[in-house]
């Protein structure tokens, strides 16, 4: 939890309070302890005064005492009796009785000794417990320092050497008294001393009483410091330590207001507490911090009382107001009434609220009034998308509907073209068939989109050629550009070629889409398709279609892929087409994960790009061949043939117009190793390098459809040519053949015969047979096998003897018995290179409709087609058709 | 508070100094005075000579052997014209010098006397005339102490019964001489170690001692033995002889290892102002018939060869007054020690009594 307010401010105050309450403290504390230290001194200085008083007393005074026993006349008697035989038959008893009686008035008196002076301990009166070592004292300490002791007493705190323990004690000296007179003996006959030794007791008990009241510490040691008695029992008998060791040592030297020195081994002194506070002071200071702890305490809680009562509650309640303002009733009174800035903010918030609330109104109102404008339009959207369901459903079952009729109007226009009929009849019929053509390619037209708009659309993935698939399309769209004299032009990679994953018939009818709506609003000029792999982060395929059109105008851009877009009524009356397209196109690229745009000027031409994720690899680098002059009107098409020559190792030159081929010729040190060029530079060829060209092969390119002389009317080799658009097979077929210079052998009549020829392989006698039956439909002679071995041979057979001619197709199993596709691929293009053969058979795989990855490892052992089991008639005749030997460049002899 | 000390100190001083100084004035002429033991003379025999010579004898009597020597020593032999002294200190009276001489042509009666008891302490010759003889041994109740008494060493390792119901007497020598003989020592032992065992016998008898003064010392029907709260006692052998005559549940026992002999001294002191009257006395004590008398009351043996003569058969049979020939020599007379011996046993009881 935050702190609120109230603890903020208290925080801050506190310390406002606190801190001069400390300082006070604190100086007070100072002065206090000062104060208290002298006054404790001062105090156990008079206790140290009183103590060594005391001490000093009692020994003068059991000295006094002593020196009485000492004088008494039965002492000085006994001592004076000489004779020992007396002295301790008849004496020694009472003198002993006398000392015990000593003893008993004053039990302080352990020990009472008379000592000869020889050291002869005489008489001893001492408990019981305390044993008697030896009676000869003479070579004692103490006997040491009576001998030399000046005066008439001594006293000293030393060991005992009986007990071990210190103890004071006090001598006085014996005079003998006459036995018979009880006179003095004159002079003095000094005959021993009275000793007495005291226990420590006394001391103790004195410096407990005066220790009682003070603090600090009373302590009586002795000369090495140890304790003597002290307050603290437990210290008793140990050695004092640093500091107050040396004060005893100084002491002993010169007086120390501590320490005060006794007797030469006896010492009192104070130590000088480490707190020097004794309990009142200490009860002083708790009272004071008691005092000032209360004060704050109590100055927080009025403060924090204060607070909440005049600013905190306001504050709360103000705080609920504004959660809840867009409340109709408020659950808490505004204190509104009060005079102070918390009263001008609740009437501030008071008119706030009350403002929000009309505001509220007026757009409770128009929310409702938006409620139901929305309910409609979403009445209406939902009833306008229950209706292009609608809509497309029944496009769709229209289109079908339309096309059974349809199909059954051309198939019937077909055959009565085919019946014999009057020119005028025939133009009749002509006119049907087209129209009904261009009514079916509309309505096919709708049923995709349709189907697309359902949610229909499913893309089929398998590997495929994008190259030959651009080829295909370019083939078939040739003629209608041929026909309205726009020259199409296919410009692509040969790395383009390699298969990739995608959905091959949806790509083709995208690129037919876009590709014919380029040559439907095209007049004049060119519509190239043209394709190249980008190879970046993302690998695609970039498919450009590029048109010298009316183009579109700018403002209809964005609207182009809209459907049933169409620029303008007019262009749609005179182009034609149900403005299906475009959307068609957009939507089947969203599907393939494609992208488009479209640039565009009006009257210039319109360019295309799709790009589309196909995984492209580079080929690898071919060897350098030469340099390459490429001749062709369009620079599109020069583009085209550059990028195969380039493929296959030609560094190319393009010429543009007929006087550059002079000035690059002049230029150029290096003869060309390849001429391509368009027949207009014929003469133009013709003039430089002469009839026949020595040096560089020529090769001449004319349109397919050309119907004028299609012979190569500069070289007398016919084969040296290649028509428009380009197929990569035949480009590379051809140059092939030149730049290997192996003499194509096939002649004719051996190419005639291959167009009849195909080799089956099936190890099914089934299917071989169906095949089989079909092929001679359209009557074409089937060789069998069944295995690659047998295939093999059948293939070696047909190409020895007088007349080699080969197979024109081999359609064999994907999966032979004997042989993988890869294998059997390789022996027979190895077979067919042994005999020379620049263009081998067809290689159409046969497999299981069922078994998808079948097409794909076709084509991958290097096969050029795939044919899916079972097939109908016009499948198989179709893709005969397509792979049929002439279109793969055996010569335009074959044709016509 | 010092002042008053000191005060006290001193009244105490006075006091002990003063206790036995003042206690016999000067006689007045034809009286003497005789310190001895309580009740150690017929007092019919000293009525007898006032009236034969008209001497007064006044008695003063002495509790024990250290109160008498306090006596003497406070006058230094002064005071007194007779005096009762036990053997052991005569030789040191002698040449203290107190003692006046004491011969035949003095006290022609002393020719009674058998010789043997001069030759038993020889520096009574010619200073003091033998008195009384006796032996120390052992008074007990039969019937409380459980056990008949044959050793010292029961009365110094009593049974727990016993504890606190031992007599013990004081003086320095039989105190010592009996833990001496307990432990099968000489009572006159001067070995140290052996002294030391005495000193450590007789503290650890301490605690089972009722009280270390003569139990028989004077009125027998106020002694412990009588009244039970004593079962056993030190004694001299006449004292117990009288107790058995009240109390018949008390015997006497000289114990198996012996018990001490003693003998009893008269002298007439040298500082004595009335010697001719002390000597009367003393002849008059010794004439036989006087002598059987006093024996008679006291229960002691004479040493006066002729007094036997005039005591009936009775009494000489009384084997606790005369011991046998056998207990005799089982017994030891106290001999002179060294000083300093005598000081060590002054010591040793001076411990034990505290």
């Amino acid at each position: 939890m935050r702190p609120g307010l109230s603890l903020k401010v208290v925080a801050v105050i506190l310390p406002l309070v606190f801190a001069p309450l400390a300082v006070l403290a604190g100086l007070s504390f100072y002065q206090l302890k000062q104060s208290e230290r002298v006054r404790t001194e001062e105090v156990l200085r008079v206790a140290l005064r009183n103590l060594a008083a005391d001490i000093r007393s009692e020994i003068e005074a059991s000295q006094r005492n002593l020196k009485f026993f000492a004088d008494a006349n039965d002492v000085r008697k006994y001592a004076g009796t000489k004779d020992e035989a007396k002295r301790y038959k008849l004496l020694q008893p009472g003198f002993i009785d006398y000392l015990k009686g000593i003893r008993r008035a004053y039990p302080a008196y352990e020990e009472l000794r008379l000592i000869l002076l020889d050291g002869y301990e005489d008489t001893r009166v001492a408990p019981t417990d305390l044993p008697n070592l030896t009676d000869d004292e003479s070579g004692g300490s103490l006997f040491r320092a009576l001998k030399g002791m000046a005066g008439e007493s001594y006293a000293e705190v030393a060991i005992h050497p009986d007990a071990h323990e210190l103890r004071l004690l006090q001598a006085q000296r014996v005079y003998a008294l006459d036995t018979s007179t009880g006179l003095a003996v004159t002079p003095a006959d000094l005959v021993g001393y009275l000793v007495m030794s005291r226990d420590l007791q006394f001391v103790q008990k004195s410096v407990e009483e005066l220790n009682r009241n003070i603090s600090g510490e009373l302590l009586v040691v002795d000369a090495t410091g140890r304790v003597l008695a002290t307050r603290d029992r437990s210290r008793l008998g140990k050695r004092l330590s640093g500091g107050d060791l040396q004060g005893l040592h100084r002491a002993q030297g010169s007086p120390d207001p501590f320490t005060a020195k006794i007797l030469p081994n006896l010492f009192v002194m104070a130590e000088v507490p480490r707190s020097v506070f004794s309990n009142s002071a200490v009860a002083l200071a708790r009272a004071l911090l008691t005092t000032a702890g209360l004060a704050v305490i109590f100055t927080s809680f009025l403060l924090f009382v204060l607070l909440a009562r005049l600013v905190v509650r306001p504050v709360k309640i103000l705080t609920a107001a504004t959660v809840e303002i867009g409340h109709e009733r408020p659950t808490g009174e505004l204190p509104t009434g009060r005079e102070d800035e918390i009263g001008a903010l609740a009437r501030a918030l008071e008119f706030m609220r009350k403002t929000l609330l009309e505001r509220r109104q007026g757009l409770l109102e128009q929310n409702r009034l938006l409620a139901e404008r929305s309910a409609q339009l979403e009445f209406a959207r939902d009833a306008a998308q229950a209706a292009n369901r609608a809509k497309s459903a029944f496009l769709a079952t229209m289109s079908h509907e339309i096309r059974t009729p349809m199909n059954g109007v051309l198939g019937m226009t077909e055959l009565l073209l085919g019946t014999s009929l009057q020119p005028r009849q025939r133009s009749y019929a002509t006119t049907i068939l087209q129209s009904g053509q261009n009514l079916l390619a509309i309505i096919n037209d709708i049923l995709d989109f349709s189907k697309i708009e359902e949610g229909k659309l499913s893309l089929q993935i398998a590997p495929f050629s994008p190259g030959e698939l651009c080829e295909e399309l370019v083939d078939a769209l040739g003629a209608t550009a041929f026909g309205r004299s726009i020259e199409l032009i296919c410009d692509l990679e040969p790395a383009l070629f390699t298969p990739v994953e995608g959905d091959q018939a949806r790509l083709r009818q995208l690129l037919i889409n876009l590709v014919g709506n380029a040559i439907k609003f095209t007049d004049r000029g060119e519509v190239v398709l043209r394709a190249r792999g980008v190879r970046d982060q993302f690998p695609s395929v970039r498919f450009e279609i590029i048109d010298t059109g009316i183009g579109i105008p700018a403002d209809v851009l964005s609207h182009i892929f809209e459907p049933f877009y169409q620029v303008d009524g007019t262009a749609s009356r005179r182009h034609g087409g149900t403005g299906l397209g475009l959307a068609i196109v957009r939507q089947l690229l969203d599907a393939m994960g494609g992208k488009i745009s479209l640039q565009s000027e009006e009257g210039a031409g319109t360019r295309v790009t799709v790009e589309l994720p196909f995984d492209c690899p580079p080929l690898p680098l071919p060897a350098p061949r030469g340099l390459a002059l490429v001749g062709c009107e369009s620079s599109g098409q020069s583009a085209a043939v550059q990028a195969l020559l380039e493929a296959r190792g030609y560094e190319v030159q393009r010429i543009a117009v007929e006087e550059d081929l002079q000035a690059r010729r002049a230029a150029v040190a290096v003869p060309p190793a390849l001429i391509v060029v368009e027949k207009r530079f014929l003469q133009a060829m013709r003039r430089e390098f002469g009839a026949e060209p020595a040096g560089p092969r020529a090769i001449v390119l004319k349109r397919r459809l050309d119907a004028g002389d299609d012979s190569n009317t500069w070289s007398n080799h016919p084969r040296n040519v290649l028509e428009l658009p380009l197929r990569r097979r035949e480009v590379e077929y051809l140059l092939g053949g030149l730049e290997t210079a192996s003499p194509a052998v096939a002649d004719a009549a051996s190419a005639r015969e291959r167009r009849t020829r195909v080799l089956v392989a099936d190890g099914d006698m089934i299917n071989q047979l169906v095949l089989v039956e079909m092929l001679s439909i359209l009557g074409l002679h089937c060789t069998t096998a069944t295995t690659g071995e047998d295939l093999l041979k059948r293939l070696e057979q047909s190409l020895l003897g007088d007349t080699p001619t080969g197979f024109g197709w081999i359609l064999l199993d994907g999966q032979l018995a004997d042989m993988d596709a890869h294998r059997v691929v390789g022996l027979i293009k190895a077979v067919e290179r042994r005999h020379g053969l620049a263009v081998g058979a067809a290689l159409i795989g046969l497999g299981s409709a069922a078994r998808a990855q079948q097409r794909a490892h076709c084509l991958a052992a290097g096969m050029d087609d795939f044919l899916e089991r079972p097939c109908s008639q016009v499948e198989l005749e179709s893709l005969l058709a397509r792979w049929r030997p002439a279109a793969r460049g055996e010569g335009n002899a074959d044709q016509g | 508070m010092l002042s008053c000390f000191a005060r006290v100190a001193r009244a105490l001083a006075l006091t002990m100094l003063f206790t036995f100084g003042g206690a016999a004035a000067a006689d007045p002429a034809g009286q003497i005075t005789l310190l001895t033991w309580a009740d150690y003379i017929d007092p019919a025999v000293l009525k007898d000579f006032e009236q034969e010579s008209g001497i007064k004898v006044r008695v003063v009597v002495f509790e024990d052997d250290v109160e008498r020597d306090k006596r003497l020593v406070a006058n230094d032999g002064g005071n007194y014209d007779v005096v009762c002294l036990n053997h052991a200190v005569v030789s040191t009276y002698v040449a203290s010098g107190w003692l006046a001489p004491a011969t035949a042509s003095e006290i022609p009666n002393l020719s009674h006397l058998e010789p043997r008891w001069f030759e038993r302490v020889p520096a009574s010759r010619g200073y003091a005339v033998p008195y009384f003889w006796g032996a120390t041994g052992v008074a007990y109740r039969r019937d409380l102490f459980g056990a008949e008494m044959t050793s010292w060493a029961q009365i110094f390792a009593p049974y727990n019964a016993q504890r606190g119901k031992i007599a013990m007497i004081g003086n320095a020598r039989d105190l010592v001489g009996a833990a001496l003989k307990a432990l099968g020592y000489s009572i006159n032992s001067t070995a140290m170690a052996e002294l030391a065992a005495a000193e450590a016998l007789l503290l650890k008898q301490r605690p089972a001692v009722a009280t270390y003064t003569y139990d028989l010392a004077a009125d027998r029907k106020e002694s412990g033995l009588y009244k039970g709260t004593v079962s056993a006692a030190m004694a001299f052998n006449g004292d117990a002889d009288l107790l058995t005559e009240i109390e018949p549940r008390a015997s006497f026992v000289l114990p198996r290892e012996g018990g001490i002999l003693w003998l009893d001294f008269l002298g007439v002191l040298a500082q004595s102002r009335h010697k001719p009257e002390a000597y009367a006395l003393l002849d008059f004590l010794n004439r036989p018939t006087v002598a059987a008398r006093n024996a008679l009351f006291v229960h002691f043996a004479s040493p006066n060869a002729a007094a036997l003569r005039h005591l009936p058969p009775a009494f000489l049979a009384r084997r606790t007054i005369f011991p046998t020939l056998e207990e005799v020599d089982r017994s030891e007379f106290e001999a002179e020690l060294p000083p300093r011996i005598q000081k060590r046993i002054n010591e040793i009881v001076a411990r034990v009594l505290r």
